[in-house]
């Protein structure tokens, strides 16, 4: 069975917070860090991570690992995230369960998948590939999108699932997202969440969105709105205490003000202020 | 049912050039996707190359990236490198009278200070490494960090940078060849312009040269004024913290 490391209430490390973290004692357990900003040779970038890095344990979440591309994994982009996830050690890799490059072009986006037997094949050798390579599992996190596919047979939750039990990887369950799709595409959020294997939610990530009328853009440039922090009351509820953070990348405000909202979500999971990283890590074996 | 390479190339065709697709989606807008697809990579690009922008305005700028996203479709895992070529694609397009001439070299100014912010680290020469030298300093090995990039130009556009820095009138920058040299010192990107002789030396200080070497063509710039020169810029490169501290300072 799966288990993942509970780390407490995080946020996403974003550069107008660096001097803050840097020179204060923010109330904040853990950090999640967009892997690709830090995979770079010097400079500041690399000089925050390991300072951060000596305090909190660090978390890191990808965008460009485009699992669900008829692409192979691309092995440059694999070492060098090998070679991060070696110096930081972090206690949680993840990406999305989406595609974002083709023909060797990158869309620097989140496509959605067709949910299909052929995509979901296709996802679980990638990801067995990736965790080879790295030595340990990874999380995946459900998108938010825009379209369904004509051609897709499974839903995203029975798809997502079945991947993370095919592939033997963990489910990194962004709330946010959830929400959106229900509202983008008339899905059931508490049926999405009622079909998430309990045992293989690794983190969990809340984030704000913008209403554009015809439909949700999960912009991360709002607070978690309340609908949300419902879903979430929910989600611990079934799924308890698990690693849990919210993610701001627009509009971004003081790090004072985004503490208070992750302070919402320790009162609503009910858990303690840090939570010891006692149990097994993620990696195989 | 369209297996699915031949789905991911319609639904890429469809969001990056405006493709028509056949029954690809059962619900939604894929237009909602071609729209941040456009705009995630003119921000990326913007924000790359913001003295360029504020020099031609928002408008003609939009239309430069566009023009330059249709050539070349990012390819790298990582938004810092989708406006690698811009500069090249200036270039390239140099007889198209839509980009001043000088377009491309202030790109190539502002692509190297993209590059050295986040290139490798290295420890700089301190002025106490080289007086411990003593006898030994002709033998000493100059090179630059190597976040450290010398960019020739064939415009004054480091002129320019500096006026629209300085939120000053920018007039279009004169024809006129220069060196600059962009360099990081601790987190902060600098970049300057070069004296004559000392754009001659960083050929030659890119791959590593002795002091003495730098002294003799210095020599034949400077005559018997050479070794005054020479320990002038040995001073200020050093105050600029941007000569490597090899592990040893001598050539065995």
């Amino acid at each position: 069975m799966a288990v993942f490391p509970r780390l407490g209430f995080g946020l996403g490390l974003r550069t107008p917070h660096y001097q803050d973290v840097l020179e204060g004692e923010p109330r904040v357990d853990w950090w999640e860090v967009i892997s690709e900003n830090f995979l770079v040779a010097g400079g500041n970038p690399r000089r925050v991570l390991r300072r951060v890095r000596e305090r909190w344990p660090v978390a890191l979440h990808g965008v460009s690992l485009s699992i669900g591309s008829v692409d192979p994994v691309d092995d440059d982009y694999l070492g060098r995230l090998a070679a991060l996830v070696a110096e930081v050690e972090p206690p949680i890799v993840s990406d999305h369960l989406c595609w974002s490059a083709l023909g060797g072009h990158a869309a620097h986006d989140l496509w959605p998948l067709p949910y299909t037997e052929e995509a979901l094949a296709l996802v679980e050798a990638k990801v067995r590939r990736v965790q080879d390579r790295l030595g340990r599992r990874i999380l995946l996190e459900n998108p938010s999108s825009y379209v369904t596919f004509a051609a897709s047979q499974i839903p995203e939750a029975e798809f997502l699932a079945e991947v993370a039990r095919r592939a033997d990887c963990g489910i990194l369950l962004d709330v946010n997202n959830i929400y959106v799709n229900a509202k983008n595409h008339g899905w059931d959020a508490a049926a999405y969440l009622a079909a998430m294997p309990a045992e293989r939610v690794g983190q969990i990530h809340l984030a704000g969105h913008s209403d554009h009328g015809t439909h949700l853009l999960d912009t991360h440039d709002h607070p978690v709105c309340e609908a949300v922090w419902t879903l979430y009351g929910e989600a611990v509820a079934r799924f308890g205490d698990v690693t849990s953070m919210i993610e701001r990348d627009e509009a971004i405000p003081s790090l004072d003000e985004l503490v208070g909202e992750l302070d919402r979500a320790r009162r609503i999971a009910g858990g303690p202020a840090r939570h010891a990283a006692a149990q097994p890590d993620a990696a195989h074996g | 049912m369209a297996d699915l390479a031949t789905l991911q190339r319609q639904f890429y065709d469809r969001v990056t050039a405006g493709e028509p697709t056949d029954g690809l989606i059962a619900s939604g807008d894929l237009e909602i996707y071609a729209v941040m697809y456009a705009s995630r990579l003119r921000d990326a690009l913007a924000e790359d190359y913001p003295k360029l922008r504020a020099a031609l305005g928002d408008a003609r700028f939009a239309a430069l990236a566009d023009d330059y996203l249709r050539a070349h479709p990012p390819r790298s895992f990582t938004l810092r490198d989708a406006g690698q070529r811009l500069a090249d694609h200036l270039r390239a397009g140099a007889a198209v009278p839509a980009w001043p001439p000088w377009a491309a070299d202030l790109a190539a100014l502002e692509r190297a200070r993209v590059e050295v912010f986040d290139g490798p680290d290295a420890e700089p020469l301190a002025h106490a490494g080289v007086v411990a030298l003593g006898d030994q300093l002709p033998e000493l090995v100059l090179a630059w960090i190597p976040s450290s990039v010398v960019v020739a130009l064939a415009w004054a556009v480091d002129d320019l940078w500096s006026a629209i820095e300085d939120g000053q009138p920018s007039a279009a920058p004169a024809c006129e060849a220069r060196v600059v040299r962009v360099w990081r010192r601790d987190v902060s990107v600098l970049h300057r312009t070069l004296d004559a002789d000392e754009a001659e030396l960083a050929r030659d200080l890119a791959i590593g040269t002795r002091f003495a070497g730098a002294c003799e063509r210095l020599g034949r710039l400077h005559g018997d004024g050479a070794s005054a020169r020479a320990a002038e810029l040995l001073l200020r490169w050093l105050e600029e913290e941007v000569l490597a501290a090899p592990a040893d300072h001598t050539v065995g």
